[in-house]
C-alpha cells in the first residue's frame, strides 16, 4: 500500500508540474476528514478572495495603463450531512461581492455586483479502506450549480445557467501524513445576457505534514503544499473572453480541536495562460473555520 | 518554473516523510486496571475520528472524569483507543465494537484488564470480576492454573470479530496470555 501511495504521490506531483484556471473551490468537499460516521454534520464559514491588476496577453504581462483590474471576495458557508461513511449531501452557498474596472469608449469604468451566488449541491459518494496504521477513501462526487445568483447589474454575480460537475477523489492519510488529490470537470451550460462559460476540467493536490498533535486535548496541526491545476475553454461574458489555463501553489495551515477545524491557505499562480487579453486572476486566499457533530 | 520544480521538490520531500513505522505502532499493549485499550484500523487523525470519540463518549460505563471528561483517550500513534472504565459497573464490549463501526473505522483487538476469581464450569473457565460480577469466558494454556488461585488479576485479549457475534449476557471469550497474569 506504502508503495502505491508513493506512486501516486510521485505521480500526480508529474501532472500537477505539468499544466491547468477557474472557479475554484465548486468542486472540493467541504471537509474531506470529517464528518466521516453515521449521522455526522458540519458547517464551514469561508472567505475566499483573489485578483490583480495584471493585464495577460495569453502567458505574457502586458502594459495596462487604464489599470484594469477585478477583484472578487466570496464568503461560503458550506454543510454537510453524513448518512453513512459511504454517502454524504453537501450545499455551499456563496456570497460574491467584487468589482473590476473595465474600459467603454475608451475610458476605465468601474462595475461592480454584490448578492447571493450560484449554489452548488454534490453528493460525495466514497469509498473508504482502513489498514493498520493508514486510512484512505476513494469518492465519486455528482454535482450541480444551480442558477440562484442574478445576473442583473453590470458585473452580475451569476451567469444564469445551471452547471454539472464530476468528481474523482482519493485521499489517503497516516499519523504523519495527508494527501488528497482530486480529478474534476464542470460541463457549464449557456447562461443569460449571452454569457456562457468554458467547461473547465481541473486537478487539486495537498500533500501535508501532521507536526504536532497532542491525544489528551485532541488538538493538532496540518502543514500542506496545495497545487490546483486548472483548464477553463473559451468562453463569453458581458465584457469580451474568458478561460485559459493556470496552475497555483501555496501552502495551507490547518488547525484543530475536537470538532473544530480551521484552515487558511495561500496560492500563487506559478503559470497563467488566458485567451486573448484578460485580467490575470492573482494570488488567492482562503480562510475557513469548520464544526462537525 | 524555478519555482515550481522547488515546489515540486518540496511535495516529494513531505511525501517521503510518510514511510517511515513509528516506535509506538509496535509497542506492547498496556491495560491498566478498569481501563480497556481496543487496537483499531484507520485511526490516524483524532478530527477525523472525533464521531467515535463522540460515539464512545455517550457509553454509560465510561468513567468521565478521565481523558479530557469522556473518558475516552485516542492515540493516533499507536492507532489504539483507551477507554477509562467505571469499576462497578460491567463492559458492554459490544457497544463499544458498535460505536467504533459506525465512527468509520475497523476495530481489531480489545484488550481487558479483569481483576477476579477463575472456576471451572464444565470444560470452560469463568473468571468473574470481583467489582461488578461481569463473567468472562477464559482460554489459554494458563486457564487451567488459575482456578482455586483466589483474586488475581488477568490481562486478556479478543478479536474484534469475536465480539461482533456475542450476544447480551453471554461471557466474554478472552484469551490470557502466559504472562497476562498477576497474582
Amino acid at each position: 500500500m506504502n508503495r502505491f501511495v508513493e506512486r501516486l504521490t510521485r505521480l500526480a506531483i508529474i501532472s500537477a508540474s505539468i499544466a491547468f484556471t477557474g472557479n475554484a473551490w465548486a468542486h472540493q468537499p467541504v471537509m474531506d476528514m470529517a464528518p466521516r460516521w453515521q449521522g455526522g454534520y458540519g458547517f464551514q464559514i469561508r472567505h475566499e478572495s483573489y485578483g490583480s491588476d495584471t493585464l495577460l496577453s495569453d502567458d505574457s504581462e502586458v502594459s495596462n495603463p487604464l489599470v484594469l483590474d477585478n477583484y472578487v471576495t466570496i464568503n461560503w458557508l458550506e454543510g454537510i450531512y453524513t448518512f453513512k461513511r459511504e454517502v454524504r449531501l453537501s450545499l455551499k452557498i456563496p456570497y460574491v461581492d467584487h468589482h473590476r474596472t473595465v474600459v467603454e469608449n475608451g475610458a476605465p469604468v468601474k462595475q461592480s455586483g454584490t448578492g447571493l451566488g450560484d449554489i452548488v449541491i454534490g453528493v460525495p459518494l466514497k469509498r473508504y479502506t482502513n489498514e493498520a496504521s493508514a486510512t484512505s477513501n476513494i469518492a465519486f462526487t455528482p454535482s450541480i450549480r444551480l442558477p440562484t445568483g442574478s445576473t442583473s447589474g453590470d458585473y452580475p454575480v451569476g451567469d444564469g445557467s445551471t452547471d454539472v460537475g464530476v468528481s474523482f477523489s482519493a485521499s489517503f492519510e497516516k499519523a504523519d501524513l495527508y494527501q488528497y488529490y482530486d480529478l474534476f470537470f464542470w460541463k457549464n451550460g449557456d447562461g443569460d445576457r449571452g454569457i456562457r462559460e468554458g467547461d473547465e476540467v481541473g486537478f487539486d493536490a495537498n500533500i501535508g505534514w501532521h507536526p504536532y498533535h497532542d491525544n489528551m486535548k485532541n488538538e493538532g496541526v496540518f502543514l500542506m503544499i496545495d497545487a490546483s491545476l486548472r483548464y477553463e475553454g473559451r468562453g463569453q461574458d458581458l465584457i469580451g473572453t474568458t478561460g485559459g489555463s493556470r496552475l497555483s501553489i501555496g501552502p495551507v495551515f490547518v488547525y484543530y480541536r475536537k470538532g473544530m477545524m480551521f484552515r487558511a491557505e495561500y496560492k500563487y499562480p506559478v503559470y497563467e495562460n488566458l485567451f486573448d487579453r484578460q485580467v490575470s486572476r492573482g494570488s488567492e486566499l482562503n480562510v475557513g473555520i469548520g464544526f462537525v457533530f | 518554473m524555478n519555482k515550481t520544480i522547488t515546489l515540486a521538490c518540496a511535495f516529494l520531500l513531505i511525501s517521503s516523510l510518510a514511510s517511515a513505522e513509528s516506535p509506538e505502532e509496535t509497542a506492547p499493549v498496556e491495560v491498566k486496571p478498569n481501563q480497556a485499550v481496543i487496537q483499531v484500523n484507520g485511526i490516524v487523525c483524532s478530527f477525523c475520528a472525533y464521531g467515535t470519540e463522540k460515539n464512545l463518549s455517550k457509553l454509560t460505563f465510561l468513567d468521565k472524569s478521565q481523558f479530557g471528561n469522556d473518558g475516552v483517550l485516542m492515540d493516533i500513534e499507536t492507532h489504539r483507543i483507551t477507554l477509562a472504565l467505571q469499576p462497578d459497573q460491567e463492559t458492554d464490549l459490544l457497544e463499544v465494537y458498535r460505536a467504533i463501526k459506525k465512527g468509520g473505522y475497523d476495530p481489531v483487538t480489545f484488550y481487558v484488564n479483569v481483576h477476579g476469581q477463575v472456576r471451572k464450569s464444565g470444560d470452560r473457565y469463568l473468571l468473574t470480576c470481583s467489582n461488578n460480577g461481569q463473567v468472562f469466558d477464559i482460554s489459554g494454556s494458563v486457564a487451567d492454573q488459575l482456578v482455586g488461585q483466589g483474586l488475581v488479576r488477568v490481562n486478556g485479549q479478543v478479536d474484534a470479530e469475536v465480539i461482533s457475534t456475542i450476544h447480551a449476557g453471554q461471557p466474554i471469550p478472552i484469551v490470557v496470555a502466559i504472562d497476562g497474569v498477576d497474582h
